[in-house]
């Protein structure tokens, strides 16, 4: 017996033995530990979204509210416009296939005609500002016309306003978009690669701060709007980045395919990889907390922060930010005679001598207007001016160069029975515009005068031309109407035969632009009511501010602007400009340019002579 | 089942036994097997529990090693996927599901076949969201441990099997809770064990084959060194027994100094002593024997001239004077005794010199005892001791040699008639198969303890100091028994001071065939009790 069990208890342990090592074919549940905190709460929403259908008691709210349903993340949109509107209409009302809405800025406040039965039907006044795309994108408008008219129907006092029919189109105020929305400035490189260029872009509010590097991202992969295309080289078609961007984040962390990186044709010696991390850097300036790290597949993760390199890819900045670069004044000048003065405006009080480049003989002298600009380039710094002259009943445009201390001879061009002011394109600053003849015209320092043929419509009619800091989008008046063109820098600059916008302005006509932040132009004109006016415009037309009301004078011909530097908040738009008679700079209590704030002027100036005030842009 | 078991258990024991039979047996005979089996079984024990601990523990480690690469890398995953659906707070927004794909198809870097893993985003709680994976893995997401990870919030681990179309493999489920803007989801990270379940069986295949030949090797060697040990001792057995049988001048072979070696030597050393002793005492016992023998035969041819001379002289003797006449019949008296004596000398030295031959007959015993009886009724008579014999009515045949069987009951008879102090004597015969015996009792004074075997010594005496009254040479119970021995019988005797004496002789049937029971009893019935008498009734056995 004894030995049955012995022999019993060696089976069981072979068989224990054979089966025991290995890896079982299936275990109980092995508990680890608990799951991860989930840590500090999220943002929970930059801001909160429109108010509802049953925020409004009063027709007046509740006419507001329908205009401001759209404002959101844009796959819920139509939902919610469609939300305002009463069961039985809501059947047509449709916004389309994409999430388009049309967004429109009131002239006046909105007019309530009473059709009984607690209806009333409202008439709006609008300016089609534009289309508002998923993209976050205002586009030309596609509504003609100015007048809008649905019928709302409630009780006063009551929370039961239905719109009980709908207008044709969905709209979108201007104001909810100013309210509900973020402005969001993105770039793209330029063509040539050589600066990024911006594109203003409107972030919902609603959307969660989280998800709003993300939103972004997915806008840089989608690409610029049309009119854009020709002046930036957008990221290839391929690209694609799969992952959320997480934030609030020390590092932002970015990650794309491979095709990110492949250059566009005809573009090589170029570090797309970094070129990429700065187009980023910059999309994303105000979410990098830290530093931003890109990954591309097969790539070493590059890690980019607010480095030189990384002011230097944007032309529009001039400086790293800093609190000294907030103060800082430009360089202001104006003509007396058709001499160039410095005004007191200008840094040490506008006492300094005039720039090198216009002490030589006979270049001070007979101007008309001038454009005077400076940039750094590798060697050193170099300035030039544009200055427009009349000799015998002809335009002429007189150009000075100046690189570091070596001032090169002037050179005079051209006979026109007309001519503009004169601007010039930076980064590089080798080319320039001027109007002359109704027609565009690119000079370079070295006198060589072409036509730019612009698309039709345009050419022929150019009134004004001015030229955004990064050197690859213009604008140019036309007809009283201000278009933005994005053009291309080779040899020459080129203007595509689509890539042009028109900017909607409150203005009934526009008589002079200029460039006055990245995404924003300064007009002047007759609004509406024919008064002179003056408007900062973003270049879509969706964000509109007068500079200047009651000033009763005569139409502007002359409207310069300093352009704000991207990076430097808490900025005043810097504007001047002159009207038969006087010369105003915005930048003050007393707009007005006196005689005395013309330093070194001849004795018994008057402020009527003061004309055609500049600004020395770097 | 269990009966099922059993029965099998039970059969495997009965074949078991009958391979156990033989083994059993040689277990019993050869130290040789059981060292070697010893051995094998203890280093069977020891190497495959070793070989289970190498097995396990490297399992475990392997097994360790990718649990803890799991969850990192899943640590690494959560983090990730946590980090990427914090800002989502509504879980049927259209991006959460594609950023569910996302996130699963960038954990998975392409998939096992890529070397990747494989990954799956589920949502348990969020019915709006569909899981994201790469294939469908719910069958390795068991309900246990779907419970644990999105119920009990807990980070777990557990192996499955299932079989994807390639055959069963092992995966090792990793999974933990995910929280996001819109409450958590579950992240498994899921690995395929196919690389350590190879390397495990990798382990314990090696590991057994090293064990097994371990274990032979290590049987090898303790056969060869069991060998080395057993066979000088074997040989010195077999030289012990063929020294035990008589061949004295066998020896064992010395070779080297070892232990074995001086075993050898003292063994040879003790077989030659024995031997010289043996030859010795042998020479000294033929010396005496012959000594008895010529000393005998040399004392008859005077005898007979003696005797002659005696004869003349008694057969005068009424012619001379009674003084003389009665120192005739004296001498007469004395050449008879010393005539009696000198004949059991001769008698006793042919059977010390081996010269005894047995020369048995089928007899019939019943007219043997009756002969011998009759013979000694005039003794008997003088004596005033009678004599009660109880036969069988049946003859009671046996292959003994007559003369001899005579020659002991006339002894044993004559003696108990001497000894019996006028009470009667019994003599009984009994058979049975395969004994015939003869009881013969006196009732005279008894035996002392110890004195059953001494009676049969030479020239033996109850009381030295009492005097010979019959003419007994002191031999005859000495020849008895040599009588017996010679026949394969046995001759015993049993007394009690006061209760008289018994002889029993026991005889085989069959002349040359073992004895192994009497059919008569040595105790006489009518005997008091040993501890009566405080006399322990022994028995002396008498083998051929």
């Amino acid at each position: 017996m004894r030995r049955r069990t012995v022999l019993a208890a060696a089976a069981a342990a072979l068989a224990v033995g054979l089966t025991g090592c290995g890896i079982p074919d299936e275990t109980q549940v092995r508990d680890i530990g608990p799951g991860p905190k989930s840590g500090k709460p999220t943002s929970r929403g930059g801001g909160a979204g429109p108010p509802s259908r049953e925020a409004a008691t009063t027709k007046e709210s509740f006419t507001t509210n329908f205009l401001a349903a759209g404002a959101g993340e844009p796959d819920k949109m139509e939902l919610r416009i469609k939300g305002f509107v009463r069961e039985d209409a809501r059947e047509d009302y449709t916004m389309g296939r994409e999430a388009k809405v049309n967004l429109a800025r009131l002239r006046k406040p909105p007019v309530y005609t009473d059709l009984g039965k607690e209806t009333w039907k409202v008439s709006l006044d609008v300016d089609h500002v534009g289309v508002l795309d998923a993209e976050g994108s205002v586009g030309p408008a596609e509504l003609k016309g100015s007048s809008v008219e649905f019928t709302i129907s409630g009780t006063e006092g009551d929370n039961n306003w239905y719109v009980t029919d709908p207008p044709e189109s969905m709209l979108l105020s201007t104001d909810a978009l100013a309210q509900f929305y973020t402005p969001h400035t993105i770039y793209f490189w330029s063509a040539d690669r050589k600066t990024l260029v911006p594109d203003a872009r409107y972030l919902p509010s609603e959307l969660d701060k989280g998800r709003q590097p993300t939103q972004i991202v997915e806008w840089l992969t989608k690409g610029p709007p049309d009119w854009l295309e020709p002046a930036v080289s957008p990221l290839n078609d391929n690209a694609k980045s799969n992952q959320n961007v997480p934030y609030p984040k020390d590092r932002l962390e970015v990650a794309f395919n491979a095709a990110a990186a492949e250059p566009p044709p005809g573009i090589d010696n170029v570090d797309m990889v970094l070129q990429l991390g700065q187009q980023l850097m910059w999309s994303l300036r105000s979410f990098v907390q830290v530093d931003l790290q890109l990954s591309l597949d097969g790539e070493r993760a590059r890690t980019f922060t607010k480095d030189q390199a990384f002011y230097s890819a944007n032309a529009a900045n001039r400086a790293p930010e800093g609190p000294e670069e907030e103060d800082a004044q430009p360089e202001r000048f104006a003509l007396v005679g058709g001499k160039i003065y410095r005004l007191k405006g200008s840094p040490d009080g506008g006492t300094q001598p005039l720039p090198r480049l216009l002490l030589a003989d006979g270049v001070n002298e007979g101007i008309l207007s001038a454009a005077l600009a400076r940039e750094a380039t590798d060697e050193a710094l170099r300035t030039a001016a544009a200055l427009v002259t009349q000799k015998d009943g002809k335009f002429q445009l007189r150009l000075v160069a100046a690189v570091g201390d070596g001032t090169e001879a002037p050179v005079t061009s051209g006979g026109f029975t007309s001519m503009g002011r004169a601007v010039w394109l930076k980064a590089p600053m080798d080319v320039g515009l001027v109007v002359a003849n109704k027609q565009l015209y690119q000079f370079t320092p070295q006198g060589r005068l072409d036509r730019v043929p612009l698309p039709a419509g345009i050419d022929g009619n150019v009134a004004d031309v001015s030229a955004a800091p990064d050197g690859r989008r213009i604008a140019v008046l036309a007809k009283g109407q201000v278009y933005v063109l994005g053009i291309a820098r080779g040899v020459k600059v080129e203007v595509e035969d689509g890539s042009y916008r028109q900017v909607p302005t409150p203005l009934k006509s526009a008589s002079a632009v200029d460039w006055s932040e990245e995404t924003k132009v300064v007009v002047a004109g007759t609004s509406h009511d024919d008064k002179p006016a003056v408007w900062e415009v973003s270049i879509d037309g969706a964000l509109a501010e007068q500079q200047q009301v009651g000033d009763p004078g005569g139409t502007v011909r002359h409207l310069v602007a300093y352009p704000d530097d991207p990076v430097v908040s808490g900025f005043t738009t810097k504007v001047m400009y002159s009207r038969e008679g006087a010369a105003f700079d915005l930048d003050g209590v007393n707009p007005t340019i006196e005689a005395g704030e013309v330093m070194g002027a001849p004795d018994g100036v008057t402020p009527a002579q003061v004309t055609a005030p500049f600004f020395l842009l770097d | 089942m269990l009966a099922a078991a059993l029965d099998l258990w039970r059969r495997a024991a009965r074949r078991g036994a009958v391979v156990a039979g033989p083994l059993h047996h040689t277990w019993r005979r050869s130290l040789h097997f059981r060292v070697v089996a010893i051995t094998l079984v203890t280093s069977s024990l020891l190497v495959s529990s070793f070989a289970y601990l190498v097995a396990t523990q490297s399992t475990n480690i392997l097994l360790d090693r990718t649990r803890n690469a799991a969850l990192k890398q899943l640590q690494v995953d959560t983090d990730y996927a946590a980090e990427q659906l914090r800002a989502f707070n509504q879980a049927y927004d259209q991006q959460v599901q594609t950023s569910l794909r996302n996130i699963a198809s960038y954990l998975s870097r392409g998939g096992p076949e890529q070397g990747g893993a494989i990954v799956a985003l589920t949502a348990s709680k969020q019915p709006y969201l569909r899981t994201a994976q790469s294939f469908d893995v719910s069958p390795l997401i068991s309900d246990d441990l779907a419970h644990q990870v999105a119920v009990d919030s807990r980070v777990s681990d557990q192996i499955r099997t299932h079989d994807f179309g390639a055959g069963p493999t092992k995966y090792l489920v990793t999974g933990s809770p995910v929280p996001t803007g819109f409450g958590p989801i579950e992240l498994y990270y899921i690995v395929p064990l196919t690389t350590e379940d190879q390397t495990a069986g990798q382990i314990r295949t090696m590991v057994l084959l090293t064990g097994a030949a371990l274990v032979i090797l290590l049987g090898v060697l303790s056969a060869l060194v069991t060998r080395l040990v057993v066979r000088p001792v074997r040989v010195a057995a077999r030289t012990a027994q063929r020294l035990s049988a008589g061949l004295l001048d066998q020896r064992m072979a010395v070779r080297g100094e070892d232990d074995l070696a001086l075993l050898a030597a003292s063994f040879n050393q003790m077989a030659t002593n024995l031997q010289r002793q043996i030859v010795r005492l042998e020479e000294m016992s033929r010396l005496q024997r012959r000594f008895t023998s010529d000393v005998s035969h040399e004392l008859r041819t005077p005898l007979t001239t003696v005797r002659m001379a005696a004869d003349l002289i008694f057969a005068e003797r009424d012619e001379f004077d009674p003084a003389v006449a009665r120192a005739a019949e004296l001498l007469q008296a004395e050449l008879d005794r010393f005539e009696g004596l000198l004949t059991d000398l001769l008698e006793i030295s042919r059977f010390d010199a081996g010269f005894a031959m047995l020369d048995a007959e089928p007899t019939d015993l019943v007219p043997v005892v009756r002969r011998v009886v009759e013979r000694l009724g005039g003794v008997s008579a003088r004596a005033g001791v009678p004599i009660e014999v109880s036969l069988p009515e049946t003859p009671v045949i046996a292959e003994v040699d007559p003369r001899r069987v005579e020659r002991i009951l006339r002894n044993l008879v004559g003696n108990a008639v001497e000894h019996g102090e006028g009470r009667p004597v019994s003599v009984a015969l009994g058979a049975d198969d395969s004994a015939v015996a003869v009881t013969v009792r006196d009732r005279g004074i008894g035996l002392r303890p110890g004195e059953e075997k001494l009676v049969f010594n030479r020239f033996w005496r109850a009381d030295p100091s009492r005097a010979r009254q019959t003419g007994g040479t002191g031999l005859g119970l000495s020849i008895s028994l040599e009588d017996a021995r010679l026949h394969g019988g046995w001759l015993e005797a049993w007394g009690a001071p006061g209760q008289g004496a018994q002889f029993r002789l026991t005889l085989p049937v069959r002349a040359g065939d073992r004895l192994t029971s009497s059919p008569l009893r040595l105790v006489p019935p009518d005997a008091l009790p040993p501890n009566a008498i405080e006399v322990r009734p022994t028995t002396l056995e008498v083998s051929a």
